[in-house]
C-alpha cells in the first residue's frame, strides 16, 4: 500500500478483468435475447384474453417485480437442485437474468401493444385483414417502436446486474475485481477500473439506443 | 507450502514457530498495560466471523456463539472485567481487513492465517493457533490423494488461503470460489465441483455433522498456517497486551473449556483443541 | 418449514434489520434526492452540469458495485464504515439519483403556464415553488417514487453481500450452521420464505402505488400523446 494510485499494478491486473469483461458481455447478451423471447412469450399469453394463460403471465410479473433479484439468484442456483433443477454457475446466471428482465420485456411489450390506437385496428378490420394478420404486420411493427426505449432501459439494467452474478462464483467482471481484493488489498485501482468499464458500456448501449430509435423513428418524421 | 514470497517464506515460518513456542514457555514476565485509547472507549471491539462454525457463527437466536468469540469474550473479561464488555461485529471473509483498517474494530479474531501479504497491511499478534488445509469428497469419491485432482474443480471460499495456494502451487486444478462453506459443499454435491478444500478444523465439525462425505488421508493436508489475530500496524502497545492475553489463554488450557462448550461430537473436539493446544505437524 | 420455526428468532431479527436498513435508506435517499434534483433544475450551469453527471454516472454503475465501493474504499480514504452505513450510502446515493428524476420530471410536469402565473401575482420564485409548484407536482410524483421505494426494500439485500445481518444474511448464516454442525438442510425451503417475504412487502407496496396512481389521476384528462420517447428512458429507474 505504498502507492495511493498504482498504474503498474492496474496493468498487470488487466488481462484478468479483461477476461472477467468477456464474461460479463456474453453471459448479458444470451441473458437479454433469451428474455427478449419469454417478454414477447409472456406479452402473447397476456394479451391473449383467456383466464388460463393471462393468470400465469400476470403472477410471473408480480413475482419477479416485487422480488429481490439477489435472492432469485440464490433460489435458482442453491434452491432449485433441491427439486432436481440443477444448471451451472453461468447458466443459473443467465436464466436468473432472462427470467428477471423477462418480466420487464413483458410489460414493455404489452404497454406497446396497448399503445397502438384503435383506429388501427378498425382500419385493418375494414380492410379486411384477419386478426393475427393485424396483430402480426400491423400493431407489432407500430408497438415495437413504442416499446424500445423501455426494453433498452430493461437491457441496460440487465447488463447492470450481471455484477450479482459474482455472489454464484462466476468469473464476471466485479467477481475478478472482488476476488482479487480479497487476495491483494488494492481497492481503489480495481474499482476504478472495472467503474469505467461498466460506464463505457452503459454509455455506448444508451447511444446504441438512440441511434435506433431515430431509426425506427423515420417513417414517422416529417420530410 | 506457503502461498507468495518464497523468500520471506521461510524465514516467517520460523518466526512465527518461534514466537509460538515462546508463547507457551515465557509465562508471567511484566504484564503488559490495556493501551489507553482502548481503554476509554470502555469495550472490546472485535471483528469475529458469522457463518464460520465452530470458530465464529451465530446460535438460533441469533446470538454470537464459537470458539474465537468465546476468546473475545475472555479477553475482555480480563481487560474490562466482564464478558459482555466484548463489543462483536460480523466480518465476512472480504471484509475482514477493511474493517480493521476502517477503525470499525480494534482487533479481528477471525480465522485470519498469518501470510506475507497480509503482513503488508496488518499487523498480527502471535500466532493462536495453527491451520492446515484438506479436502472432502463424496464418500467414494475417486481421489485417493491430492494430485488425483489435477483436471478436476475444487470448491473453496473466496478470498480464502487455499484458493491463492491451489492457483500457485496447482494451476491445473479448477477453482470453483464461492462465499460460504454451505454453497461450497453445495457445488461438491451436486457434482459443480469434484472436492472442496478448507481448514482442517472446519473440515472435522463438517464430516460429524455430514455423513455423506469423507476427507482426504491425513498425509494430504495440505498449506499449514499459523492463525492469529489482526491488528492495525503500528500499534506495539496493544499487539504486546494481546500477545501477553493469548500466552496467558494458552497457559490457562481455556480452549479445553471452551472447545466443548461450542463442538459436541467428543472426536471433533480432540481435534480441534489441538489446532490450539499443541503445535503444528513438523514437515 | 421445521427449519424455520427452529430459527424464526435470527430470521426475525433480520427480517427487522432489512426494514431498519429500509428505513435508513429512504431517509438518506430522499435527502440525497432533493438535492440533486434542485441541482439539476437551478438556472446555475455551475450547480446543473455537475448534478447531472452524478446521477448519470450514480445510474449507470451497478448499485451493487457502488456499494462495494464505498465499503472497500471509504477507509483506505479515512472514512470508516460499517456495513450497515455504507449499504445505506450506496443504496441512497442510487436511490437519491433515480429519486432526483422523478422529482425533477415532477416538478417539470407542472405547466408554464403556472410560473407565469405566479410571476404576474407577484410571488418569490421559492413561494411559488412551496405554494403553487410543489403542491401539484406531488401528484406525478408521489406514484413513481412509491415504486422507487419498492426498489430499495429488494436492493437492501445487497447489504448481505458485504456482512449486514438482514433477511438474506440471517437466511445464509442459517444455512451455514447447519450444514457444518447439523448435517444440512435444503436451502430451497429457506430461500423461498426469503421470497415469499420479500414479495409480500413489495407486492403491499406495488399496489399502494398503483391506487395513488389511479386517485391522484383521477381529475386528470387523458393524455393525448402516449408515445413514450426515449427521453422518457431517463424516467425509469435503472437496477
Amino acid at each position: 500500500m505504498t502507492d495511493f494510485f498504482d498504474w503498474a499494478y492496474l496493468y498487470d491486473t488487466l488481462p484478468a478483468l479483461l477476461r472477467g469483461l468477456e464474461m460479463t458481455l456474453i453471459v448479458s447478451t444470451l441473458g437479454i435475447a433469451l428474455s427478449l423471447a419469454i417478454g414477447a412469450l409472456g406479452a402473447t399469453m397476456r394479451l391473449s384474453g383467456r383466464k388460463a394463460l393471462v393468470w400465469p403471465a400476470r403472477a410471473y410479473v408480480a413475482f419477479i417485480r416485487n422480488t429481490p433479484l439477489l435472492v432469485q439468484l440464490f433460489f435458482i442456483f442453491y434452491g432449485l437442485p433441491a427439486i432436481g433443477m440443477r444448471f451451472s454457475a453461468f447458466w443459473s446466471g443467465v436464466i436468473c437474468l432472462a427470467v428477471w428482465g423477462g418480466a420487464y420485456h413483458l410489460e414493455s411489450f404489452r404497454a406497446g401493444y396497448l399503445g397502438v390506437s384503435a383506429g388501427v385496428k378498425e382500419a385493418s378490420g375494414a380492410l379486411g385483414l384477419r386478426s393475427w394478420h393485424y396483430a402480426v404486420l400491423i400493431a407489432l411493427p407500430i408497438a415495437l417502436r413504442t416499446a424500445v426505449p423501455s426494453m433498452v432501459n430493461t437491457s441496460i439494467a440487465m447488463l447492470k446486474n450481471s455484477s450479482y452474478l459474482q455472489a454464484i462464483g462466476l468469473a464476471e467482471m466485479t467477481f475478478v475485481a472482488i476476488d482479487r481484493i480479497a487476495l491483494e488489498f488494492r481497492t481503489i485501482e480495481l474499482f476504478a477500473a472495472i467503474c469505467v468499464f461498466y460506464l463505457v458500456i452503459v454509455l455506448a448501449m444508451s447511444a446504441g439506443a438512440a441511434l435506433l430509435e431515430s431509426y425506427l423513428q423515420r417513417p414517422f418524421t416529417a420530410r | 507450502m506457503r502461498v507468495h514470497s518464497s523468500g520471506g517464506r521461510g524465514r516467517l515460518l520460523a518466526v512465527s514457530v518461534l514466537a509460538f513456542m515462546t508463547g507457551l514457555t515465557v509465562a508471567k514476565a511484566a504484564e503488559p498495560a490495556l493501551p489507553d485509547y482502548i481503554k476509554s472507549q470502555g469495550v472490546l471491539r472485535v471483528g469475529v466471523k458469522c457463518d464460520y462454525p465452530p470458530s465464529g457463527f451465530l446460535d438460533a437466536q441469533g446470538k454470537f456463539a464459537g470458539i474465537e468469540v468465546e476468546m473475545a469474550k475472555r479477553i475482555a473479561e480480563i481487560a474490562f472485567g466482564s464478558p459482555d464488555k466484548a463489543d462483536l461485529q460480523c466480518v465476512t471473509s472480504e471484509a475482514r481487513i477493511p474493517a480493521l483498517n476502517g477503525k470499525k474494530v480494534d482487533v479481528i479474531i477471525a480465522t485470519l492465517g498469518i501470510y506475507p501479504a497480509r503482513q503488508k497491511v496488518i499487523d498480527f499478534t502471535i500466532p493462536y493457533a495453527w491451520g492446515a488445509s484438506g479436502v472432502v469428497q463424496l464418500k467414494g469419491g475417486k481421489a485417493k490423494s491430492l494430485a488425483d485432482f489435477n483436471g478436476k474443480t475444487i470448491s473453496v471460499i473466496k478470498g480464502a488461503s487455499q484458493a491463492a495456494w491451489l492457483e500457485k502451487n496447482m494451476p491445473q486444478v479448477q477453482t470453483l470460489r464461492l462465499n460460504t462453506v454451505a454453497e461450497a459443499l453445495q457445488a461438491v454435491r451436486q457434482g459443480r465441483a469434484d472436492g472442496y478444500t478448507g481448514d482442517t478444523s472446519v473440515l472435522f465439525s463438517i464430516l460429524s455433522a455430514n455423513d455423506d462425505l469423507e476427507i482426504l488421508p491425513e498425509q494430504e493436508v495440505f498449506d499449514v498456517s499459523y492463525i492469529g489475530a489482526g491488528i492495525r500496524k503500528n500499534e506495539p502497545e496493544w499487539k504486546a497486551y494481546l500477545d501477553a492475553q493469548i500466552t496467558k489463554l494458552r497457559d490457562e488450557k481455556f480452549y479445553s473449556k471452551a472447545v466443548p462448550e461450542v463442538v459436541s461430537d467428543p472426536m471433533v473436539r480432540k481435534e480441534v483443541i489441538k489446532f490450539y493446544e499443541t503445535d503444528p505437524p513438523k514437515k | 418449514m421445521h427449519v424455520i420455526f427452529v430459527n424464526q428468532e435470527i430470521l426475525a431479527q433480520g427480517l427487522v434489520m432489512t426494514l431498519a436498513l429500509t428505513f435508513c435508506v429512504l431517509i438518506a435517499a430522499t435527502a440525497v434526492a432533493t438535492i440533486l434534483a434542485a441541482g439539476m433544475l437551478s438556472r446555475s450551469a455551475l450547480l446543473r452540469v455537475p448534478a447531472r453527471i452524478l446521477v448519470e454516472i450514480m445510474r449507470d454503475i451497478p448499485l451493487f458495485v457502488t456499494v462495494m465501493m464505498i465499503y472497500f474504499v471509504a477507509p483506505t480514504i479515512g472514512i470508516a464504515l460499517d456495513p450497515f452505513e455504507a449499504t445505506v450510502a450506496g443504496l441512497g446515493a442510487w436511490g437519491g439519483a433515480n429519486g432526483a428524476i422523478i422529482i425533477r420530471a415532477g416538478i417539470q410536469a407542472v405547466s408554464s403556464g403556472q410560473r407565469e402565473a405566479c410571476a404576474a401575482l407577484g410571488l418569490h420564485r421559492f413561494q411559488a415553488l412551496r405554494l403553487v409548484i410543489l403542491p401539484q407536482a406531488l401528484r406525478p410524483i408521489l406514484p413513481p417514487y412509491l415504486g422507487l421505494v419498492t426498489q430499495l426494500v429488494q436492493a437492501t439485500s445487497i447489504g448481505a453481500l458485504i456482512g449486514v445481518r438482514e433477511l438474506l444474511r440471517s437466511a445464509q448464516i442459517v444455512i451455514e450452521r447447519a450444514t457444518i454442525m447439523e448435517g444440512g438442510l435444503s436451502p430451497f425451503t429457506l430461500y423461498a420464505a426469503v421470497l415469499v417475504v420479500y414479495f409480500v412487502i413489495c407486492f403491499a407496496l406495488s399496489l399502494a402505488s398503483a391506487r395513488m396512481e389511479a386517485v391522484l389521476s383521477r381529475h386528470e384528462q387523458p393524455s393525448s400523446s402516449a408515445k413514450p420517447r426515449l427521453s422518457r428512458l431517463r424516467l425509469m429507474p435503472r437496477g
